[in-house]
């Protein structure tokens, strides 16, 4: 009996918890990466790797 | 140019010889990954390819193949790429070369560890994690290593901002230590033998949060870095969209961690914990084609690139690889699809789309691009990189097509009953038979995909061989950039700041998962029921167990009965917790290419078992299990039970303070007792008894089969 409790018992508590969690964390980050303040910032990363070879001599 | 007349340079050599080092190291061992794959593969389709040797059977090859594939060849690749690509991304050469030599030659030496121990049958039986604890030692202190010279670079970096590659190798860096350390928690027993301090359904769970996220931390997260620098470089073209990238980041980093449980679907695992694997991974399949869909559409507006350039061609089948294993892998994930992919070949065909269209192609693109340019010479011939590709494409998809008509079909052979509520196929052997065309069809696959890859090996050879003669090194003059406002002397503090506070989120989106999951799982004896309650292993058992795992049975064969009618039918009432409750280390399977084990004790006399082992053909016609004569002749090691049992007396596990200390004494007896009632049946055969029988493996080996599904103590 306990045993069949056990597989049908719900950690009811804990899975909504991690949802809330994820949801919370997740929105965040959609805001953080979607907010205009950021996009200038956004463009300039996205060149990083195609950059780093431009070769300056100094004159 | 204007920004250079602020006059501030800093000038920077890359070390460009370790990753040349870890490049050739990806090739060497690609192809020995494979070969050993090739070879496993023939010997499904004809078992005989193990040319009877106990060192080159089935249950020993597998795991040395799955770990060269992952640990030698993915795992070089990922360095060589994190080597090259984080000291141009931080404009720093790696923080020290004493370091990267360790680091390098560390990895190796592991390897050559792993390609001489699985074959002589030390192992764990955890699957990617088979490992023995010497070994598991060295892989912390390597991977520390790695991390600290990472790390170093990183702080000491020129380049204020961190590209979202850096993040995806921080995330890696940081998981994988959490992951193996973890799953490594084990007491030595011996110089090459160890027992988990998890047990049974622990066990099962640890490992397959371990297992679920060596495919999303070592093949996933470092290959998704590699993928957001490598497509641009090859490219010439900035990532489609940065937003895009972040969400992909933390989403998969913050998701993956979960999806552990959906490897244990319908199994004896309580349901919380299959809904939470369940759910996550279906959530997975967004942030995995966001991601997909970002590099894809980096070639926005250059197609012809595909049609033109070999690299991009590598480099955007991976991808579409990536996204349609993302895609499969979260429907694998529903319990329904399990009960009918679970133990298939279904499954082996998911890894491979991940394992050669995904890693595999990202690695062959990031080495088409590096060798060229690491040793400052043209590709020796572009054609021949271009039936490279033709020749491996068409090799994955013989592999990935054979494997999923297969898993199909012996799912649905397995599942079949028919109107009086009989199976329709009671001979396991039958659905076994049925696929072995396809495992010729597969093998075909890879073949082709190693036929491929020497042409790489030959063209890269080529190139290299042209390469002029003085060493090329990578100077990197450039202006600091004056709007970031970093320079050499100052400002370092509050980058540094940076990257703890970035390594401490990244740690804590994988900590949350993973405590939610495993905690209530260590508590879970308090719901053992006691009427279900099993005695443990006697003396003679374990030992036969430890035979079992030495000779990698689990590779073929699970011990874990599904709650589902047809699993239910074949092999008896559904395994319970409580009956694997003592297993250290747990023994549930993954793949069912021979019959469940769980209820097996019982169901044969000694003698079938005797000559099954001997030769299963003996028994049952067409099987494909390998024979195993050398148990026959090889002594059980009864002397080393003592401190084994001492150990697991130490775990929990009620044995008595007299049967550790004499637990060779009382398996020997036991031993003695079953040898007997076995010399008379052989006798009564007809058959030769071979001499002292009681001391042979063969004898613990029949001892701990007839005893699976018998130790409950209220049957
Ligand atoms: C290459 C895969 C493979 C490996 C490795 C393997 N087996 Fe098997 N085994 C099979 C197949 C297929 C069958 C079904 C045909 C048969 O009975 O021979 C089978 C059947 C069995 C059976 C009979 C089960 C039943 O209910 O009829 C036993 C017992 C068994 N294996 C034990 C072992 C043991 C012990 C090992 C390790 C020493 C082992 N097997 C390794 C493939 C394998």
């Amino acid at each position: 009996m306990k045993q069949e409790a056990l597989s049908a018992f719900q950690y009811g508590s804990i899975s909504s918890i991690a949802m809330i969690l994820f949801m919370v964390v997740f929105v965040g980050f959609i805001y953080f990466a979607y907010s205009q303040r950021n996009k200038e910032f956004f463009e300039e990363m996205s060149q990083l790797p195609l950059n780093e070879e431009k070769k300056y001599e100094p004159r | 140019m204007s920004e250079a007349q602020h006059g501030r340079f800093l000038n920077e050599v890359y070390d460009d010889r370790v990753v040349k080092a870890f490049v050739l190291a990806t090739i060497t061992w690609g192809l020995i990954a494979f070969t050993v794959g090739l070879i496993a593969a023939l010997q499904l389709a004809y078992w005989p390819l193990n040319l009877n040797l106990e060192w080159l059977t089935f249950g020993r090859i597998r795991p040395l193949h799955t770990n060269a594939a992952i640990f030698a060849f993915a795992g070089n690749a990922i360095f060589a790429g994190i080597y090259h690509s984080s000291q141009r991304l931080l404009k720093k050469r790696m923080f020290n070369d004493f370091l990267s030599w360790t680091h390098f030659w560390g990895w190796q030496t592991i390897i050559v560890a792993a390609a001489i121990t699985l074959p002589l049958g030390f192992t764990q039986s955890k699957e990617y994690a088979e490992l023995e604890w010497p070994i598991d030692i060295a892989i912390t202190v390597i991977w520390v290593v790695f991390a600290v010279n990472f790390f170093g670079t990183l702080i000491q970096r020129r380049e204020k901002h961190m590209y979202v590659a850096i993040w995806f190798y921080i995330s890696t860096i940081i998981t994988v230590a959490v992951l193996h350390i973890v799953n490594s928690l084990e007491i030595p027993v011996g110089m090459l033998q160890s027992y988990p301090i998890w047990a049974g359904i622990q066990d099962a769970l640890v490992q397959w949060w371990y297992g679920h996220n060596a495919v999303a931390f070592f093949l996933t997260t470092p290959f998704l870095g590699l993928m957001y620098y490598y497509i641009p470089k090859a490219s010439g073209r900035p990532i489609y969209s940065y937003r895009l990238s972040i969400i992909h980041f933390w989403a998969l980093v913050f998701i993956y961690i979960w999806a552990g449980p959906h490897h244990l679907l319908n199994t004896a695992l309580p349901d919380w914990a299959q809904t939470l694997g369940m759910v996550f991974s279906l959530m997975l399949w967004a942030p995995s084609w966001g991601g997909m869909i970002n590099g894809l559409l980096t070639l926005r507006g250059a197609w012809h690139l595909l049609r033109t350039v070999p690299i991009i061609k590598f480099l955007i089948v991976a991808v579409t690889f990536y996204g349609m294993s993302t895609f499969e892998g979260p429907l694998l994930s529903i319990k329904s699809v399990s009960s009918l992919a679970h133990y298939t070949d279904w499954i082996i065909g998911h890894v491979h789309g991940g394992a050669l269209g995904w890693n595999g192609f990202l690695t062959i693109g990031m080495l088409y691009y590096l060798v060229p340019k690491l040793w400052n010479r043209k590709l020796y011939s572009v054609k021949l990189a271009t039936t490279h590709f033709w020749t491996g494409f068409t090799g994955v998809l013989l592999y990935y097509i054979s494997m999923w008509a297969a898993g199909i079909t012996q799912g649905l052979m397995w599942q079949a009953i028919d109107s009086k509520g009989q199976l329709v196929y009671p001979d396991f052997v039958q659905t076994v038979t049925e696929i072995v065309p396809l495992y010729w069809v597969r093998a075909t696959g890879g073949l082709l995909f190693i036929t491929g890859f020497c042409m790489m090996i030959f063209n890269l050879w080529k190139t290299i061989q042209a390469a002029p003669k003085e060493e090329f090194v990578e100077h990197v003059t450039e202006p600091i950039h004056p709007k970031d406002g970093v320079s050499l002397d100052n400002g370092h503090r509050k980058l540094e700041g940076m990257v703890v506070v970035f390594s401490v989120l990244a740690f804590l989106a994988i900590a949350v998962g993973s405590v939610i999951e495993i905690y209530p799982t260590l508590s879970i004896h308090k719901y053992i029921d006691n009427q279900a309650m099993v005695e443990p292993w006697t003396p003679l058992e374990q030992a036969g167990r430890d035979i079992y795992v030495k000779e990698g049975c689990y590779n073929c064969h699970s011990q874990m009965i599904r709650k589902l009618p047809f699993d239910v039918l074949r092999f008896g009432k559904s395994s319970t917790i409580e009956e694997s409750m003592y297993d250290r280390p747990f023994q549930w399977g993954s793949k069912r290419t021979g019959p469940d084990l769980a209820r097996v004790g019982g169901k044969y006399p000694h003698l079938w078992h005797f000559r099954h082992m001997n030769n299963p053909r003996a028994m049952v016609d067409g099987s494909i299990m390998p024979s195993y004569p050398w148990l026959e002749h090889k002594k059980t090691d009864f002397y080393s039970l003592r401190k084994k049992f001492s150990v697991m007396q130490m775990l929990g596990v009620p044995y008595s303070n007299e049967t550790v200390a004499d637990a060779d004494k009382i398996a020997e007896e036991q031993a003695k007792t079953l040898a007997t009632a076995l010399s008379e049946e052989i006798k009564a055969s007809g058959g030769a008894i071979p001499q002292n029988l009681e001391q042979m493996q063969i004898v613990a080996l029949i001892a701990y089969l007839q005893s699976l599904g018998q130790k409950g103590i209220n049957k």
